[in-house]
């Protein structure tokens, strides 16, 4: 498989200008180097350090960029793409989990004392996809900046410029998504 | 990207959620200008504008309510469970193994948990005598026969670390269940920021706990031991004040070992990003400048409370530093005194707190850190390794010539800095002058580099500090007298001017007769300087004639007794490079014969060296041998040798192999090979040379398996130093594939050329005729691995785009055509076969120069074999009867 950056450059392109098919050719290029990055950070001693999406996302960056990031054009698009790899890997692995548990199947995981805030973190990962599925419809630049700046870390500029818009309306539509996600959350876990 | 939606709760009762999605054009323009309005004014309007429709109004009012709570990312837990499941890590329970016995020792209570495992604190088991140790227990991983060997090895070398500030490493093993675990000394104390906040030490004392690590640090330095992971959680201070550092060299003993397979790295790794190097965060090699790096985060962090890329958030550390951001001085780095909130970086104190536990103030803090510690530090936290110090010895040398009030080789270093980021920041305009400035500044950019490595050399070398300090500022007025030559000719004010590199150097050729004249020191240094600059030009002769007139400055008005040898050395130096060889033999005796009585060693060991390649270019191996050797022992050894010793070292291995000493040839190798696989990052270039070389030697000595490891190893360096298309990393495959095929394992060097398909495709333009030749070696190696199906798949795409790119007459595209006739033939199609053989050798046939060609004889001889090999004996002969006849006409 030929991964060059141009091709990357060329599919974030065309999965910006809304050509979902990208998206799916992109996973397949970047996906083993975004879950290699993930897996040094999950090898770090857990004491000293927080797994944070927005290290996992510019350290990607810089990888898949190669060491001269300044070349590449499309960072900002690059990190809305790993938002939303990584909303994909979060709530396949949830709607796993909730599956596991309803068909009693094994949890080959004991984690311990943090099972019961595994669990609500589950659900909440559900809630909020559920929410987001619901935003998607009605307003999808939202949910858009609801990948970016949630399951990406991305800030308000950098998502700003990846959706081509203003700080202004990426701050504004962020507090309105964050409210409708708050209660979706609140009425989903009671 | 779903369809199954988490079930709705049919049972609840319509909620506000309800009305969100029902309503939501109308809810999301309310909240829209709701959100505007101060909040006390919010319910007043939703009750005016929807009188009539309280539950909206309700709805609304709720969802304005809920922004006040800042939504943060995925919890950290559920993230860590989500991407661990993905990758299969299993988590183990650490209290379940409380009780169990490891080795002689029994684990009583877990210390702590980390990602690498958990650490108990231990008794010894039998009870002869009482004796409490710190016992680690890895975690669970795929523990083979190669990861064990591999950890006894390296707990041999960790257990002979013998250091009263190391702690001692006791004893170690395999677990039953097959988990690796180590026996440490247990040590009672206080983390070293803790310590430090606890007891107010002051600026003074904190550098000297941190003298304190950095001896312990270049002890395990000279053993070839580089920590890794160096961090105020693994530096303890006991009660009496000493230090003591904790996981020396552990994190190498977890990485998993390289090579096997090196197309698929997955660069499992233990770091901790804070404290970590650019370098290991970009999963390279970590080296003894990596332990520098981490050691100035340590001390920035004790010195300021913060961290030096803290007061940019937003980005990452790695980021930051790929893209060429600048750590911020420590000086700069201080909270003002007069806020509130945490400083940069740091994750609890506010400042008030910061200058109390240093027992200071923001004036005062801030004006002691200016200057040197700010210079320091910054030469320390360099993004690229080899910009750094050299060595935590250099670094701590600094640091306390700073304590002693003598002047800092770091700010001698800053300027000459600030040439080469001059040359980096403007590589593109210049660059569109034609090349001419990249040249010249890249040029003087190399020198600046030489000569303040030289400067530590030196200083290392010579007792005299008063010495020392007057080269340091010889060295520093050289650089300003170079950065000024060039920031006068700043690009972005000169655009369309086109001043030539001559004239820019002609005229720092007469502004050194002009300026310097009553300083011949220093004359005679920039003289050498321009001299090298005009020989890196190819101006040979000017250059030449410029090192003769420092030269003669030096005999006739330099006080310094070494001048001379010195400036004869630089001369012989260019004498070599113009190719006069005899004459360049005779300067460099000189040289030898002016150094020696002063004691110069250093200018003796290069002279010494010149001498060597000098003899070894008019063809007297064993003495260019003998004056190598004795060049190489005068020059210091590791950690201190530099770069272009170990080149020397690789010369010399050569030399020797060609004689047929292949033992000596492969000790030379392995000298180099270990010292860099602790020092690899400012040149992993040349690790992965040295690798190859020493592949090659024992290759030839008949240890197969060996040089397949180190082939493994090299090409690991190369991906990362070169990358993976780079002509010489695919020779290094290419010689690893050759290996293999030797030892009949067909399989795994079919994957390597593969790999360098791939390899070339990504880095050449589409069918470039380097992809063809690639292909062609691994069609070759389908043929011998027996699968001629997929081998004539390859070799077709090898042909056509040999056609394409190199033509359809040219040898090597018969050479491919004749490959593909092979596959033909064993996969039945014979009439292709007998045509594709008959072409190849009418083109092979009228190529006039065919057996001069060694490439292609090379090719040929190679498909001969492979011929016979597989019963083609016949349809060999005309092609074996080429070489022999040489083209029939």
């Amino acid at each position: 498989m030929n991964r060059d950056t141009s091709e990357i450059t060329q599919l974030l392109t065309s999965w910006s200008a809304g050509d979902e098919e990208s998206f799916d050719r992109l996973i397949e290029l970047v996906y083993d180097d975004l879950r290699h990055i993930a897996h040094r950070h999950l090898n770090v001693g857990a004491r000293d350090t927080v797994v944070d999406t927005t290290v996992l996302v510019h350290e990607a960056y810089v990888k898949l960029a190669g060491a001269d990031g300044a070349e590449w054009a499309g960072r900002a698009q690059f990190f809305a793409f790993c938002s939303k790899a990584m909303r994909r890997i979060l709530i396949d692995f949830a709607r796993r989990k909730n599956a596991e548990k309803r068909g009693g199947a094994h949890i080959r995981v004991p984690l311990r004392d943090d099972s019961a805030t595994i669990d609500s973190d589950i659900a909440e990962l559900l809630a909020i996809e559920d929410a987001l599925q619901r935003l998607e419809g009605r307003n999808a630049r939202m949910a858009r900046i609801v990948e970016c700046r949630f399951f990406g870390g991305m800030s308000v500029a950098d998502t700003a410029e990846a959706l081509g818009t203003s700080v202004r309306t990426v701050e504004r539509e962020w507090t309105r998504a964050r409210a409708y996600l708050r209660q979706a959350l609140r009425d989903g876990l009671d | 990207m779903s369809d199954d939606k988490n079930p709705p709760d049919a049972e609840r009762t319509p909620s506000e959620r309800d009305v969100v999605w029902d309503r939501w054009r109308e809810v999301d323009r309310l909240l829209e200008h709701v959100l505007d309005l101060p909040e006390h004014e919010r319910e007043g309007y939703l009750r005016a504008s929807c009188s009539d429709d309280p539950a909206l109004a309700a709805t609304v009012l709720s969802l304005a309510a809920e922004v006040r709570f800042e939504a943060l990312g995925p919890g950290e837990r559920v993230l860590r469970a989500a991407l661990g499941e993905e990758i299969g890590i299993v988590l183990d329970d650490p209290e379940e193994l409380v009780g169990t016995r490891a080795g002689a020792y029994r684990l009583v209570r877990v210390l702590g948990t980390g990602g690498m495992g958990s650490v108990y604190a231990a008794e010894r088991a039998d009870e002869a005598f009482e004796r409490s140790a710190a016992v680690k227990v890895l975690r669970r991983s795929a523990t083979t026969q190669e990861v064990v060997e591999r950890f006894e090895l390296e707990r041999q070398i960790l257990a002979s670390l013998n250091h009263p500030a190391i702690a001692q490493l006791i004893d170690g093993g395999v677990t039953p269940d097959g988990r690796p675990f180590l026996v440490m000394e247990l040590v009672d104390g206080l983390r070293i920021d803790e310590w430090a906040d606890r007891h107010r030490l002051g600026v003074d004392e904190r550098i000297r706990l941190i003298l304190g690590v950095m001896e312990a640090v270049e002890h395990a330095h000279r053993h070839m031991v580089v920590h890794r992971d160096l961090k105020p959680s693994n530096i303890l201070v006991r009660e009496d004040g000493s230090v003591k550092l904790l996981d020396f060299g552990i994190a190498r003993l977890l990485q998993e070992p390289t090579g096997l397979a090196a197309a698929t790295r997955t660069g499992g790794r233990f770091l901790t990003p804070e404290y970590a190097a650019p370098e290991q965060l970009l999963g390279e090699p970590a080296s003894t400048q990596t332990d520098v790096y981490s050691i100035a985060i340590l001390l920035y962090e004790l010195l300021t409370g913060g961290r030096p890329y803290g007061s940019h958030p937003g980005s990452s550390v790695l980021e930051q530093v790929v893209r060429g951001g600048e750590p911020t001085a420590p000086s700069a780095a201080l909270p003002p005194a007069n806020t509130s909130g945490a400083p940069a970086g740091s994750e609890s104190l506010g400042p008030a707190a910061v200058y109390a536990a240093r027992a200071t103030s923001h004036v005062a803090l801030r004006r002691r850190l200016r200057g040197d510690l700010d210079a320091i530090l910054m030469r320390a936290l360099r993004a690229r390794p080899s910009e750094r110090y050299s060595t935590v010895a250099a670094f701590r040398e600094d640091i306390e010539r700073h304590l002693a009030g003598h002047a800092v080789l770091a700010r001698g270093d800053a300027r000459g800095y600030r040439l080469r980021r001059f040359v980096r920041r403007y590589r593109w305009p210049v660059m569109a002058l034609g090349g001419v400035f990249l040249l010249v500044s890249g040029s003087a950019l190399g020198l600046a580099i030489q000569r303040d490595d030289l400067i530590e050399q030196r200083t290392l070398a010579e007792q005299a500090s008063a010495r020392a300090t007057r080269e340091a500022e010889t060295a520093r007025a050289t650089t300003d007298f170079l950065v000024n030559l060039f920031e006068s000719n700043d690009p972005s004010e000169r655009l369309g001017d086109t001043l030539t590199a001559r004239a820019l150097l002609g005229r720092g050729v007469a502004r050194i007769d002009s300026e310097l004249g009553d300083q011949p020191a220093i004359r005679a240094e920039l003289l050498a300087t321009l001299g090298d600059v005009h020989v890196g030009l190819g101006w040979r002769e000017q250059g030449i004639a410029l090192h003769e007139r420092a030269v003669a400055l030096a005999r006739d008005s330099v006080s310094e007794p070494t001048a001379l040898g010195k400036g004869l050395l630089g001369l012989a130096d260019a004498l070599q490079a113009n190719r006069e060889f005899d004459r360049a033999r005779e300067v460099y005796g000189e040289a030898i014969r002016a150094g020696s009585p002063e004691g110069d060693s250093l200018t003796v060991a290069w002279a010494r060296i010149g001498l060597g390649r000098t003899l070894s270019f008019l063809d007297q191996p064993d003495e260019a041998a003998v004056e190598l050797r004795a060049g190489l022992q005068l020059l210091p050894d590791f950690p201190d040798r530099s770069e272009e010793a170990w080149y020397t070292q690789r010369t010399l291995a050569g030399i020797v192999r060609r004689q047929g000493d292949l033992e000596a040839a492969d000790s030379l190798l392995a000298g180099i090979v270990a010292a860099r696989r602790v020092a690899t990052v400012s040149d992993g270039l040349l690790y992965a040379r040295a690798l190859n070389d020493l592949a090659v030697v024992r290759r030839m000595r008949g240890f197969h398996e060996e040089a397949a490891r180190l082939y493994e190893e090299a090409i690991d360096s190369a991906d990362v130093a070169l990358g993976p298309g780079h002509p010489e990393t695919l020779m290094f495959r290419g010689n690893f594939a050759t290996t293999l095929t030797e030892a009949g394992r067909f399989e795994y060097a079919v994957a390597v050329y593969e790999r360098s398909v791939r390899a070339t495709r990504e880095a050449w333009p589409e069918g470039h005729w380097r992809t063809a030749s690639q292909l062609m070696q691994l069609g070759a190696t389908l043929i011998r691995a027996g699968r001629p199906e997929e081998a004539v798949q390859t070799l077709s795409v090898a042909v056509d785009l040999a056609i394409e790119h190199i033509g359809t007459h040219h040898s090597w595209t018969n050479v491919y055509r004749a490959w593909l006739g092979v596959a033909a033939a064993l996969t039945g199609r014979d009439a292709g076969a007998a045509r594709l053989f008959a072409w190849s050798l009418e083109g092979l046939g009228s190529y006039d120069e065919l057996t001069e060609d060694r490439s292609v004889v090379a090719m040929i001889d190679a498909l001969v074999s492979e011929m016979l090999a597989q019963d083609l004996g016949d349809e060999a002969a005309p092609f074996a009867a080429l070489l022999e006849d040489g083209p029939g006409r």
